[in-house]
């Protein structure tokens, strides 16, 4: 978006002086020289993302395995890789249990995200400095590292959770394993993942929370309307905008999920916990099966850009 | 960028090469300055043998520099696929033997069939195996590695245990023993369920295989009759003298170990020296012995590494050269006295203490089913799916077996 219109505010102050002030000689220059500033933004697309994105897109029909990589030779498939993953069973056991591991994440990430920005506003000076403190240094924390403390705070024999709990008497949760099943590796994924995700949440929610005019809330509290009436009916709405760029940028992030789980469980046990980018990276990475790795990312940003799509459009139809 | 970058650097390194040489050489790459680029992995040889080889490689051939760089065994297959597709790859690299067999049948590995080799007849089996495909040599045994039972001598002793158990009962015994002398979380042999290099062995012990191949065919094994057996051999002896979880691999057995949390592991050599390092209270008290089996020892998984040659490499001759140097009898008995099993049975003499039990040890040993389509079972978890699965309870050795087994079939016929 931003390309389309920097160039537009950059060449029209020079085209409103040019031809009074300056002579014509000059026009020239300055008709070139908005393309000149596009130049580096273009670039920079370029690189980061139309490179990348073509380069799959043409992996995806390509056999390129180890064999192709290490002698540099191209086998094109045509459409074999697309087939070879839509009727893999395993692709349409990971791609349901992806889009629910998702949703899930989703919904709790904005729901705990809510609750700590409403509590943000409402709570006293140092209340709020100590909770602001505590999102910050979350979100601050670097994904490896928040997931490696994850798994040793679950692990089975060193870890401080069964310790806690079996210390206070809550349970016998000595060697309880919560990785060894695929519920409970799960449950410890969304963990993981929430937990990382809610202080942008809530610091998001938190600043729109601030821009809720006060005599909007003062009047409906006025007029009798409960706090839970004045959230539904007067803040969510006004903060919707906020809502649906969190609810996009959380399916995108929680879908395309790796670190947390390749350093917990690896997607295990028994590969209950393989979610597309398990998926891909063994396909890919450990495979050497190139072709296949990409074919699946294409599918899934397809699918991703699709559901962003979607979202985005119903909720400008509904603001409209 | 990068690569015209290095491209424009090799071209001016040339010339000046060619100028140096007085312009007269054909062959700018023999007489010439010359750069070997070795690639070995962390943890293996230690860096006063790679330097002495090294000294000893540039004194021969005045000319070459040998430049040796490690690698993190982690990521190392990305590092790897990225340089041998590249211009300039390096000249040889260490790798770990369950690698080689995908990157030889990829055609990125030179062909070593035919030069000569010190101790070639003598060579670790495993390793030879492991290097080979389709009757050719690519990978050059380095040097090996299996697991012993290493333990405490002073629980040992303080629970009246003296002779180190020669079969597999035996051990059962003494580790039950031991366990009922230790506290609650205490282990007689500390065995994780998902601990496969150490579990697999007892399907060996029994006549079992995990697959077999006939023609093009792979047909996968554990539902067998002797694999069973060993299967429920293995879980009936991890019952008997472990309390390690079913779902935990062998990361930790170290500081099992050391904390005093078990009397017995199954491990290397090179954890003991670890293990001395981080817990010096018990530093004197380690010793090991051989894994006993049903009939004498137990068949142990034979790891290790071999060293091959890029097929792009510029100085094949060199590489050659280098790893026929390394695998010489020179060297390997160096590595040997730092700890690591020589590549051939016929250094015995040159090893002492617990690398000795295992380059005995190393006399029976099976290896993973040579197919290039292993690493998906590998990724899969197959194995220690199965494992934990029977470890928890979860299924019946039967059931798990079965299940194993049709994933590996699926796994391992399926196109390339």
């Amino acid at each position: 978006m931003s390309i389309v219109t920097t160039p537009r505010s950059v060449a029209s102050p020079p085209a409103a002086q040019t031809p009074a002030a300056r002579g014509p000689r000059r026009r020239g220059r300055g008709r070139g020289l908005p393309y000149l500033l596009l130049l580096p933004a273009t670039l920079a697309v370029f690189v980061t993302l139309l490179y990348p994105v073509g380069s799959m897109l043409g992996l995806s029909f390509q056999r390129a395995n180890l064999a192709d990589l290490v002698t540099r030779t191209t086998t094109w498939v045509g459409l074999d890789n697309y087939a070879n993953v839509l009727t893999d069973e395993f692709f349409w056991t990971v791609l349901p249990r992806t889009l629910a591991f998702a949703a899930v994440c989703v919904a709790l990430t904005l729901a705990i995200g809510t609750v700590c920005a409403l509590l943000l506003q409402r709570a006293s000076r140092w209340a709020r400095i100590f909770l602001s403190v505590s999102l910050v240094v979350t979100w601050a924390t670097p994904v490896i590292i928040g997931a490696a403390v994850f798994r040793w705070l679950f692990d089975t024999e060193f870890g401080v959770i069964n310790y806690v709990l079996t210390t206070t008497g809550l349970c016998e949760c000595q060697h309880h394993s919560w990785l060894g099943d695929p519920i409970g590796a799960f449950v410890v994924l969304v963990a993981i993942v929430v937990w990382g995700a809610v202080p942008f949440a809530a610091m998001s929610i938190y600043a729109g929370l601030l821009t809720v005019p006060t005599e909007l809330t003062e009047a409906a509290r006025v007029d009798g309307a409960t706090g839970r009436r004045i959230f539904v009916s007067i803040i969510f709405p006004l903060l919707r905008p906020i809502y649906a760029i969190l609810t996009v940028l959380s399916v995108i992030w929680d879908t395309k999920v790796f670190p947390q789980v390749w350093l917990t469980t690896k997607g295990g046990p028994y590969q209950g916990t393989v979610m597309l980018g398990v998926y891909i990276y063994n396909k890919g990475i450990n495979n050497s099966q190139f072709g296949v790795a990409s074919t699946v990312a294409v599918l899934m940003t397809i699918m991703l850009v699709g559901l962003s799509w979607l979202y985005i459009r119903t909720l400008r139809g509904e603001t409209r | 960028m990068m690569k015209q970058l290095a491209r424009w650097g090799i071209a001016a390194a040339a010339l000046v090469a060619l100028t140096a040489a007085g312009c007269s050489s054909p062959e700018p790459a023999d007489d010439g300055p010359v750069t070997l680029n070795v690639w070995l992995m962390k943890d293996s040889a230690p860096d006063a043998v790679v330097s002495a080889i090294n000294a000893e490689f540039q004194a021969a051939h005045p000319n070459v520099t040998v430049k040796a760089q490690i690698l993190d065994w982690d990521g190392r297959d990305v590092k790897w696929k990225t340089a041998l597709a590249s211009d300039n790859p390096p000249d040889v690299l260490e790798m770990g033997n369950t690698d080689v067999l995908a990157y030889s049948a990829s055609g990125g590995l030179a062909d070593l069939t035919g030069k000569t080799f010190e101790n070639s007849d003598t060579w670790l089996k495993g390793l030879t195996e492991a290097g080979s495909y389709n009757g050719k040599l690519y990978g050059v045994p380095y040097y090996g590695g299996d697991r012993v039972v290493i333990y405490r001598k002073d629980l040992w002793q303080a629970a009246g245990l003296t002779a180190e158990p020669t079969t597999l009962a035996e051990l059962k015994d003494a580790g039950a023993k031991l366990m009922a002398k230790g506290g609650k979380d205490f282990s007689g042999l500390y065995f994780p369920g998902r601990y496969q290099y150490a579990a697999l062995s007892f399907v060996y012990d029994a006549g079992g295989t995990i697959a077999t191949q006939s023609g093009e065919k792979w047909t996968a094994g554990l539902s067998s009759a002797q694999a069973q057996q060993g299967l429920t051999n293995w879980a009936d002896f991890i019952k008997a003298v472990s309390k390690a979880p079913a779902d935990v691999d062998e990361a930790n057995l170290q500081d099992v170990l050391g904390q005093e949390r078990t009397a017995m592991i199954i491990g290397q050599a090179w954890m003991v020296g670890q293990i001395k390092n981080k817990y010096p209270k018990i530093a004197d008290q380690l010793a090991a012995f051989p894994m006993p089996g049903t009939q004498g020892t137990m068949p142990v998984f034979l790891g290790g590494s071999n060293l091959v040659s890029a097929a792009g490499s510029k100085h094949p001759e060199l590489a050659y050269e280098w790893i026929k140097m390394m695998a010489g009898t020179k060297y390997q008995t160096q590595l040997g006295q730092a700890g690591l099993m020589p590549n051939t049975t016929s250094l015995e003499s040159a090893v002492t203490g617990i690398t000795l039990i295992q380059l005995k040890a190393a006399s029976r040993s099976w290896f993973t089913p040579t197919s290039t389509q292993w690493s998906n079972v590998d990724n899969a978890k197959v194995l220690m799916d199965m494992l934990q699965a029977i470890a928890s309870g979860d299924k019946t050795v039967a059931e798990a077996a079965a299940e194993a087994d049709q994933k590996i079939n699926d796994m391992l016929n399926a196109a390339a």
